[in-house]
């Protein structure tokens, strides 16, 4: 493979990168060896405070491009946007000048509690006018676009009455919001649910996805069946790798993601994982050329 | 109340409370495997992972305590402190003085103190470090505005003070520690300034004249005034040392007048 990977996302012979996400263990292994990445995606909150992580990502920022991943901002929460919040994340949009900033299609909070996970919406009129209203709220406070993930579920409310894709097409027709594609959280949703993942790829307008992510999933076996767990503590199935060529088919070679958090292998294996999702992207890029 | 906002709040306590659980129960689908499974899940995520950002912010008082007693205070911890920010590296705050009430807990007395100074250490971590004053910078300050002159701390000080050894206690448990691994208890307390100092975490020991001092200016004291507390605690309290001492470890980011 040779291809410079110092170009900027979107631009040059090859149309997008694959990159991952960064996680404190690797940093050092990063400033040392420089390895071919296109980017790094990291979580916005772990440099709220300007404390020691946001000396080293802007070492790292110097080598490669940053795209910021939000995980608190609980946009689809019915508590009040948290002002602190949105204000801690437009200093560092200000400060990192970020590719991309994302958020999920999921609510984390209520009551001003904090429940530390991506939760799942009903897909109901009213969660959609809800989530479309803050999304745009979002937006105009952060003066640009943002990115909104579709997440992994663990069950369904009764009260849905829209599809998840059709949701996530409209949240973003309505808002103007952008899609990150999350492949992997589109396999486990529809082994959770019972869907056919390539009607969910199907339904999603192609102009709206900006960026793509692949993890590893956990299958849990309980009585009456099995539901995969969004662990991202390993490789991605090759079922992922099938999906994925199918959505770089439709959506073109944008920019895509190896999300890892826990269990963290040696960043051999991460480098191992961004070689064949770069492999998927050239192989398209080289079909449409 | 809008169905969105009831659903939210009813789903929140039932990662919480098994009885709230089954009160949203019926509105989730099963297909096949039970709603209270489907929720079990969330539940787990929820503890599991806020168990983690504990576990991350505690590694000494965790290999203390032992793995098993750790998640298990943890847990306790967890359902009785709800999480009030979006940037979970602020979760954990008060977990020194729930360790403290915890069964048991008396075995180790010095294990508030040290979750404490874990604490100290990871919000100065996370602090900004605004450039530091010098000496040349207070050369501006007339003399005879000195005493109304106040100092102000870097965003990561924290002052700790503990009748146990607790810094020898967490240097001892750092894996690259390759010293004596034994503590005395009988060494005796310490006080702490905990300081940001570029990519480390520094602590310093005080003297008692110093902490009290760095208490007053870190109320928003003058110079004058936290010299009187410090003199209480310390007659020998010597104002110039300990200003030119805590300058040159780049404790104060601005003055005031």
């Amino acid at each position: 493979m040779t291809v410079s990977f110092r170009q900027p996302v979107g631009t040059g012979p090859v149309p997008a990168y694959a990159g991952i996400g960064l996680r404190s263990d690797h940093v050092q292994e990063i400033l040392d060896t420089r390895p071919a990445l296109g980017w790094v995606e990291v979580h916005s909150e772990n440099y709220f405070g300007r404390g020691i992580p946001r000396h080293y990502l802007e070492r790292i920022r110097e080598d490669y491009p940053i795209s910021l991943h939000g995980v608190g901002l609980s946009v689809g929460s019915t508590d009040a946007l948290n002002r602190d919040h949105l204000a801690a994340l437009r200093e560092l949009v200000g400060e990192i000048d970020p590719l991309f900033v994302s958020e999920h299609l999921s609510w984390s909070s209520v009551g001003g509690r904090f429940l530390n996970d991506l939760l799942p919406l009903p897909y109901t009129e009213e969660a959609l006018a809800h989530v479309a209203a803050r999304v745009g709220e979002i937006q105009e406070y952060l003066g640009r676009q943002i990115l909104i993930e579709n997440i992994s579920s663990y069950l369904q409310f009764d009260e849905s009455a829209i599809p998840e894709w059709e949701f996530l097409a409209e949240l973003s027709n309505r808002s103007g919001c952008a899609v990150l594609l999350d492949v992997n959280n589109i396999h486990v949703n529809a082994t959770n649910h019972g869907f056919d993942a390539r009607r969910y790829l199907q339904a999603i307008p192609v102009h709206a996805v900006r960026e793509m992510h692949l993890a590893g999933f956990t299958r849990k076996v309980f009585d009456g069946g099995e539901i995969l767990i969004d662990t991202h503590n390993r490789r991605v199935v090759p079922e992922v790798w099938a999906l994925y060529e199918s959505a770089v088919a439709r959506f073109g070679a944008v920019p895509t993601l190896i999300e890892w958090d826990s269990d963290l292998p040696p960043l051999a294996v991460l480098l191992d994982e961004v070689r064949l999702a770069q492999e998927i992207l050239e192989a398209h890029h080289a079909r449409v050329a | 109340m809008p169905a969105l906002r009831e659903l939210q709040t009813g789903f929140a306590a039932a990662l919480f409370d098994r009885e709230a659980a089954a009160r949203i129960a019926p509105g989730v689908q099963s297909r096949g495997i039970a709603a209270e499974r489907r929720l079990q899940v969330y539940r787990n995520n929820l503890f599991a992972s806020l168990s983690g950002v504990l576990a991350a912010v505690y590694p000494v008082t965790r290999r203390l305590v032992g793995e098993a007693y750790f998640e298990q205070a943890a847990r306790g911890y967890i359902a009785t402190h709800p999480s009030r920010s979006g940037d979970v590296h602020d979760y954990g705050g008060r977990f020194a003085g729930y360790l403290g009430s915890c069964p048991g807990s008396d075995a180790l007395p010095y294990l508030p103190d040290v979750a404490r100074l874990e604490w100290g250490y990871h919000r100065a971590f996370h602090a900004d470090q605004r450039p530091s004053l010098d000496p040349d910078g207070l050369r501006a300050v007339p003399p005879e505005d000195y005493p109304r002159l106040r100092l102000m701390l870097q965003p990561s000080t924290r002052l700790l003070a503990s009748h146990y050894p607790v810094l020898r206690i967490w240097q001892v448990n750092q894996d690259d520690w390759a010293g004596e691994p034994a503590v005395d208890l009988a060494e005796g307390g310490v006080r702490l300034l905990i300081l940001r100092q570029g990519v480390e975490v520094a602590f310093l020991p005080l003297g008692a004249g110093e902490l009290a001092w760095l208490r007053g200016l870190a109320r928003g004291m003058t110079l004058f005034e936290a010299q009187r507390l410090a003199v209480r605690r310390e007659p020998d309290f010597d104002l110039g040392a300990a200003l030119q001492r805590l300058l040159a470890q780049g404790a104060f980011s601005g003055w005031q007048l």
